[in-house]
């Protein structure tokens, strides 16, 4: 359950990273097969993170990133779910490339309201979404 | 709605502060291992059988890493050796800054080599930098031949692979063939090392240790990046 442990440093940079006010819809993680992320823990983890932040109610959008593989024999590149893949030349002389990637790529904030409007407009509260799991194909 | 572009390593701040613990060791010479591997791997079992064979010729420091109890820092503390515990409650890694305050708690002049023996788990310490030299992964024959190919993010990340109680190996389904065909695919090239921490057969992986920490204290720390902020400034970031 490390996804915990992902979660909080992830608000944590999150905090660091819009300015103050501002209203978080979503955060944006990329993710490679090394990490061992399970969509499910990491959903739950980032709830329990955010609860009672201002970010609680923002949605993860995580992408998983497949591996990346290299043939040694013919040098044909190729993405995989499975890092044991023979190569379609017949060799089994296969690298998995990186992989273990972890990083936020963007987030998605409200527009800042002026100021005379929002003075006395009440925060929207939001319950906490469920994650949404994007794979790149 | 606008988007902000981070593109930023989630873990960011962990990496910092295990910079910060990277240069605190290397400034006093100390050879730093992360110990990774499943429960009753016997990481303990090498540690006192280590400590034994060493502690006569080099000054050895132990941070032991738990969901629970100080059983491992009992056993350690009996073969001599200086301990720090680490009960991670319910942690399933050790993290950066909780070695940061464990080396707040070791004298680092007096070491020559500290050894990090993580929570017993193969999976979520493989992420973390503690500010170790070097990750050493830990199998055993007793947990089947298809280990490293189910865990290949520790195989990938390991300096260093160690396959423990091969005395068994006659009594388990273990096919070392298939095991180092999956490691060398996963990570070509990594050192590995077969022992028996019972029998015990370990000289291996003692030579291993001598000449990584003889190799540290010869090295000097000139190219090491200061980082930047104080740890304490770190700390409160998290």
């Amino acid at each position: 359950m490390h996804e915990l442990s992902i979660a909080r440093s992830l608000v944590g940079l999150v905090r660091e990273s819009v300015p103050g006010g501002a209203v978080v819809k979503s955060v944006l993680v990329r993710v490679g097969p090394l990490q061992a992320i399970e969509s499910g823990a990491m959903e739950l983890s980032w709830c329990a993170a955010t609860e009672g932040t201002v970010f609680e109610g923002a949605e993860l959008l995580l992408t998983f990133v497949p591996w990346e593989l290299g043939c040694r024999e013919c040098g044909r590149s190729w993405s995989s779910d499975s890092w044991s893949d023979p190569c379609t030349c017949g060799s089994c002389r296969v690298d998995p490339v990186g992989g273990d990637e972890l990083r936020l790529e963007s987030i998605e904030v409200e527009d800042l309201p002026n100021r005379t409007a929002s003075a006395d407009a009440p925060r929207a509260v939001k319950r906490s979404q469920a994650s949404k799991e994007t794979r790149r194909v | 709605m606008s988007e902000i572009r981070i593109v930023q390593n989630v873990l960011k701040h962990n990496d910092e502060i295990a910079s910060m613990n990277r240069h605190r060791l290397r400034d006093d010479g100390v050879f730093c291992i992360d110990l990774i591997g499943s429960p009753g791997c016997g990481k303990t079992s090498l540690l006192e059988a280590t400590l034994r064979r060493l502690h006569n010729r080099i000054n050895i420091g132990i941070i032991a890493g738990d969901l629970a109890t100080d059983r491992d820092a009992q056993r350690i503390q009996a073969c001599g050796a200086r301990v720090v515990q680490i009960n991670t409650g319910k942690g399933c890694h050790l993290d950066a800054n909780q070695v940061r305050h464990a080396l707040d708690e070791i004298d680092l002049a007096g070491l020559d080599l500290l050894i990090i023996e993580n929570v017993g788990n193969l999976i979520c310490p493989v992420g973390f930098d503690l500010g170790q030299d070097a990750k050493v992964g830990m199998f055993s024959v007793c947990e089947g031949d298809d280990k490293a190919a189910k865990h290949p993010h520790l195989v990938r990340a390991a300096d260093l692979l160690l396959l423990n109680k091969i005395d068994l190996m006659k009594y388990v389904k273990f096919h070392p063939v298939t095991f180092r065909e999956d490691v060398e695919k996963l990570n070509p090239g990594v050192e590995m090392i077969e022992l028996s921490v019972t029998e015990p057969k370990i000289e291996r992986w003692l030579d291993w240790l001598l000449s990584k920490t003889q190799a540290a204290q010869d090295e000097t720390c000139a190219d090491m990046p200061v980082p930047v902020g104080t740890a304490k400034e770190l700390s409160d970031a998290r």
